[in-house]
């Protein structure tokens, strides 16, 4: 077994053979052959070999290779492959500097995406709350404007402790708008699906209560309508839908936003934080206490006629302001979020691809440096 | 004559050309086993070289010029990997395929001592042709040219211990092929036999 002879063993015999062991390995080989008569014959048979190699007799060229300067087009030691690594080099350049100018643009659409997108998101569910109070006030015969701001007031000593967060908000932001509600969330994605994740719980509660309250047509249950606070674009189409007409129950649907915007009447905050709420959160793009003001110049109005007009604050008042049309804007959002979504993916795909340029480019320009420095 | 070759003196790189063009070609031919095939990489080789003379940063110009070969002739071998071609080998008597055109070569009007000669020669290029690539090329490199490990290390781009490693393998192998031819071979080096 121990005199078995390796794959190593031939490798030293033959590194032996040709003198490249070093003094240590040397002495054991030698050592070893003398007490090993079978390492022996390998060693002279892989030295016949050997000589049988050497004396291989050396085949003359059959012709002279030389260069002839017609054949050489390009001069001598030039390597057009090496001269590409500056514009490697550059090319790595300008694509690091495109993709940070991607990543920067990425990032402030990102951060601006979700505040401008929010109202869309909130539409639907406001606008289940004022029809309901639209069906409300169409079913309460007598004294709709009392009617509203009583619903208004028992809803809200229900409703403070069910929602807290929403209250908190309201009390800083100064408006129970759903654009107000939606900023205070501050999601870092824009995407309506994500908006309505996070806000479900609470719009679904909301719907669904208002949406109890309507399919019973009780007055008793009006506690709930607390939460269906603000009437929305969508509310307003209804809204004016319905005032168009010249039937009587125009002047319920009327009464509603002298309802909501009361100052005086409602115990909500949101009427003594109309005149602050404009300067505190004017840097908010979307807020809509820039639109406040509007309501606060209709509501002194009074007039029945004029009423109709004032019933949305977040967007028919808007149009008065002559501000940002932002009762568009959550229509065109809200058919633009997918386009987002898409654009964000392709932002990303653009950053993949910027990425791998810079990176490959780099790399041959390194390489490419590093051969021609030899 | 190399600093004047690569100041763009043609003259110079010929006289080059000259002095090293058996040495390429023989290698060249060891490698591939074919004539044409070893010309044409020998003529590949010097293009090369004169093209890329500036790289050349000093040492041994013979093992700068053994890398380049042996390049050419790795591409070669490759090629013909590539794109397998219907051997020429004659049918014998018997219609079997004679191996090797090596043994087609008419010897009648030599001297019996040249014939056993040729007839070793071109058993042991049959041999080589058998060997991988790698090993025929480290074979080739440290015992017909005579390089020595780390030599042949710089031109293989292996490590030292690749070539010890390598090198034992060829020799072995070499060493079973050939003793098959052993009728052929001179008392002195008959392998295996005594």
């Amino acid at each position: 077994m121990k005199n078995q002879i390796t794959a190593r063993d031939y490798e030293r015999l033959s590194a032996y053979l040709d003198n490249q062991l070093d003094g240590k390995e040397r002495t054991r080989m030698e050592e070893r052959l003398i007490a090993d008569p079978k390492l022996r014959k390998q060693l002279q048979e892989i030295e016949k070999t050997r000589l049988l190699l050497r004396e291989l007799p050396r085949i003359r060229a059959p012709r002279n290779f030389y260069i002839r300067p017609e054949t050489i087009s390009k001069p001598v030691g030039v390597r057009p492959s090496f001269k590409l690594f500056p514009s490697y080099g550059i090319v790595s350049a300008i694509a690091t500097i495109l993709l940070v100018i991607v990543i920067f643009a990425d990032r402030r659409i990102s951060f601006s995406g979700p505040v401008a997108f929010a109202p869309a998101e909130v539409v639907p569910a406001e606008s289940f709350v004022v029809e309901q109070e639209v069906a409300r006030s169409e079913a309460a015969t007598t004294s709709p404007v009392e009617a509203a701001p009583n619903a208004m007031m028992e809803s809200q000593v229900l409703v403070l402790p069910t929602s807290p967060v929403a209250v908190a908000k309201v009390g800083e932001a100064g408006i129970a708008t759903p654009t107000t509600i939606y900023l205070d969330a501050l999601l870092p994605s824009s995407t309506p699906e994500a908006i309505f994740s996070i806000l479900s719980g609470q719009t679904v509660t909301n719907t669904v209560n208002c949406e109890g309250t309507t399919d019973s047509s009780d007055n008793q249950r009006t506690p709930n309508l607390s939460q269906c606070t603000t009437p929305t674009a969508t509310a307003m189409n209804s809204l004016q839908g319905l005032l168009s007409t010249d039937s009587p129950i125009s002047s319920p649907v009327a009464a509603l936003p002298s309802v909501t915007l009361q100052p005086t009447e409602t115990p909500y905050p949101t009427t003594t934080l109309f005149p602050t709420s404009t300067s505190t959160l004017e840097p908010s793009p979307t807020l809509i206490p820039t639109n406040t003001p509007a309501i606060t110049q209709d509501i002194p109005s009074g007039s029945i006629v004029e009423a109709p007009a004032i019933p949305a604050p977040s967007d028919q008042l808007l149009d008065t302001t002559g501000s940002a049309p932002l009762d568009s804007a959550p229509e065109q959002n809200s058919s633009k979020s997918p386009n987002f979504e898409f654009i964000k993916y392709i932002i990303l795909t653009i950053e993949l691809s910027l990425a791998s340029i810079a990176i490959i480019a780099g790399i041959l320009a390194i390489i490419l440096r590093l051969r021609a420095g030899r | 004559m190399i600093q004047e070759a690569k100041g763009g003196n043609v003259d110079s790189f010929n006289r080059l050309v000259l002095a090293y063009q058996d040495m390429v070609y023989n290698h060249a031919y060891r490698m591939i086993g074919e004539e044409e095939s070893a010309d044409d990489a020998a003529q590949t080789t010097f293009i090369s070289a004169y093209n890329h003379l500036n790289s050349f940063r000093g040492g041994s110009f013979k093992a700068w010029l053994l890398r380049i070969v042996t390049n050419a002739c790795y591409d070669e071998l490759r090629r013909r990997k590539r794109r397998p071609t219907v051997p020429l080998e004659p049918i014998d008597d018997t219609g079997e395929e004679v191996e090797s055109v090596h043994w087609m070569i008419d010897t009648t009007d030599q001297p019996e001592e040249q014939v056993e000669k040729l007839e070793l020669q071109n058993a042991i290029q049959h041999c080589l042709d058998h060997l991988p690539d790698e090993f025929r090329a480290t074979v080739l490199l440290v015992d017909i040219q005579g390089l020595d490990y780390f030599e042949a290390s710089r031109v293989i781009n292996k490590p030292i211990g690749t070539i010890k490693s390598r090198l034992a393998r060829a020799r072995l192998r070499l060493r079973d092929c050939l003793s098959s031819f052993a009728e052929l071979l001179p008392s002195r080096f008959r392998l295996k036999n005594g």
